[in-house]
């Protein structure tokens, strides 16, 4: 078999390239998807909080999680279908345990305003975005480093507008994180 | 130095192993991902993915997702070695060493 060099460097290019998109293709896997849907219910929820109180703010937040935990496993299962891979299960566990752990952290630390229970949950799902994004996707260890950052700075400096600063600065850093993440592989 | 491979070096096979041997060992990619990844015909990928098991090179298994039959692809043990073995071929080339006893270039 005789190979020219002109022809195994086309070849060599030709693996970078299929190499270097399904890298891009694995390493994304659905995080901006994941990370568009959990900002809008952020920013959705947030804003709701900030009008509403007492029982209807509670339905509402119920019902954005039911719906926001149904999609993510509909998204995980369409990511699945075309890769079965063993990262899809980690991560899946991951947020299983974060959930666990969310729940003992706010039965202990027994927050005493919406204010301060809203800060503990945004510090707690963040920290499952910086585990996600050392594994799968970077921008998430970012996006959880940022909206941590933000939600302490705004509880601490801006409390009366503290669920609209969530709503806006973090809900809209995960949107827009999600959308950089698919424009960049497009 | 290791040697050109004839099956891993015609240009589709040549991706379809890119693709398999990039992700996990045990990671399978589903037949239509593939296909839309390489930007080939049902009938090419699946001509090529049978060369490809027939060297046992590649695994192909068959499932049912949601009442729907689909097929999975991920590469061997064999041939994610070929194709690295095949790899180390053509940069040799590109540094001007010999290939199979042949000079290139």
């Amino acid at each position: 078999m005789n190979v020219s060099k002109h022809e195994a460097q086309e070849a060599l290019e030709a693996v970078q390239r299929v190499s270097d998109q399904l890298r891009h293709a694995v390493a994304s896997g659905g995080t901006p998807y994941y990370l568009i849907m959990w900002g809008a219910i952020l920013l959705l929820g947030y804003i709701g909080s900030h009008f509403t109180t007492g029982l209807l703010t509670g339905w509402i937040w119920l019902g954005l999680a039911g719906t926001g935990s149904v999609l993510s496993f509909v998204i995980g299962m369409y990511f699945r279908m075309k890769m079965r891979t063993g990262s899809f299960t980690r991560i899946l566990y991951l947020w299983l345990g974060i959930m666990v752990w969310a729940s003992l952290i706010w039965w202990i630390a027994a927050p005493s305003t919406g204010e301060q229970a809203s800060l503990l949950t945004v510090v707690i799902f963040m920290f499952g975005y910086v585990i996600t994004g050392l594994w799968m996707e970077p921008t998430a260890t970012w996006v959880g480093l940022i909206t941590t950052a933000l939600a302490v700075i705004g509880y601490t400096l801006f409390l009366p507008f503290f669920y609209l600063w969530l709503a806006f600065l973090g809900g809209g850093t995960m949107i827009l994180s999600g959308v950089y993440i698919l424009r960049r592989w497009k | 130095m290791a040697d050109l491979n004839e099956i891993i070096h015609q240009p589709v096979r040549l991706r379809i192993m890119a693709a398999l041997v990039t992700v996990e060992d045990e990671t399978q990619l589903d037949f239509t991902y593939l296909r839309n990844l390489l930007d080939v015909t049902d009938g090419n990928l699946g001509a090529h993915l049978r060369k490809l098991e027939e060297a046992g090179y590649v695994e192909l298994s068959k499932t049912f997702v949601a009442r729907k039959p689909r097929t999975y692809a991920s590469a061997t043990t064999r041939g994610r070695r070929a194709f690295e073995d095949h790899v180390a071929a053509l940069e040799a080339i590109m540094r001007g060493e010999e290939s199979d006893g042949r000079k290139n270039d």
